[in-house]
């Protein structure tokens, strides 16, 4: 976590104080963080209640797919320090999954960026999630690709 | 002189990965594969869900990636490749 610039899967549940403690920097005015957070409900017409999250992951693509997003966001944007780490294994409903958070000179990119990182996590790097419903079934999620995930 | 060249040559040996759906429904989480060589992922791809009903079923969004990067249906698969299956990610 010494690194200005850190992606990572997790085992362990996420400390996003710890992780938002490590974007503090005297070079950057700014700092926006997105946590995710597993939802009771898949939707809210969905009856289902969802107790946990199962997360699977391609470990190796996706810590890479993380770090190339950072070096893409830094071509974009000012960034001075960046964090990135998402779960893997079973996350109870109500804990984190993800944590993104961006650190900036000012507070406009690090808006921008925080939500591309996010929604370029989400559209391509290989996570997958499994609800496990309070019913005693489970489902893997994600049924199409997003347009974000630009074909190969 | 002619030398023949040997075995491992004429075919491509290829490392599958599956994960989520696609893990549960072949029942393993990697395959060794083998390809005629100069066969490419849509030629794996034709080979596994002959075999496999649950590739049959979600062949129509699978998206390989090769050696840990995303990779075109039609690109030549070499002798060692490793090769995921990636269903429609969901991470978030």
């Amino acid at each position: 976590m010494d690194a200005p610039f850190h992606a990572a899967l997790s085992a362990e549940p996420l400390d996003a104080a710890r992780l938002q403690a490590a974007l503090y920097d005297a070079e950057a005015g700014g700092v926006a963080v997105f946590v995710g957070v597993t939802r009771a409900r898949r939707a809210a017409d969905d009856p289902r209640v969802t107790t946990a999250l199962e997360y699977d992951a391609y470990g190796p693509m996706a810590v890479r797919e993380l770090r190339e997003l950072l070096d893409a966001a830094r071509a974009q944007w000012p960034l001075v320090r960046a964090v990135i780490v998402h779960r893997v294994g079973t996350v109870a409903a109500g804990e984190p999954s993800v944590f993104v958070g961006v650190a900036t000179p000012h507070r406009g990119a690090a808006f921008e960026a925080c939500r591309w990182l996010i929604d370029h996590l989400k559209a391509r790097v290989p996570i997958w999630k499994r609800e496990c419903y309070a019913d005693g079934t489970s489902e893997w999620t994600g049924g199409a690709w997003s347009a974000l995930a630009s074909p190969p | 002189m002619s030398v023949r060249p040997p075995a491992e040559a004429e075919r491509v040996g290829v490392t599958v990965l599956l994960f989520s759906a696609l893990r549960d429904g072949v029942g393993a989480e990697s395959l060794d594969w083998d390809l005629p060589a100069g066969a490419d992922g849509q030629a794996l791809l034709d080979a596994l869900a002959e075999a496999y009903p649950a590739v049959a079923r979600l062949r129509g969004v699978v998206r390989l990636a090769v050696n840990e990067r995303y990779a075109p249906q039609d690109r030549p698969l070499l002798h060692g490749d490793v090769v995921a299956l990636l269903t429609p990610v969901s991470g978030g």
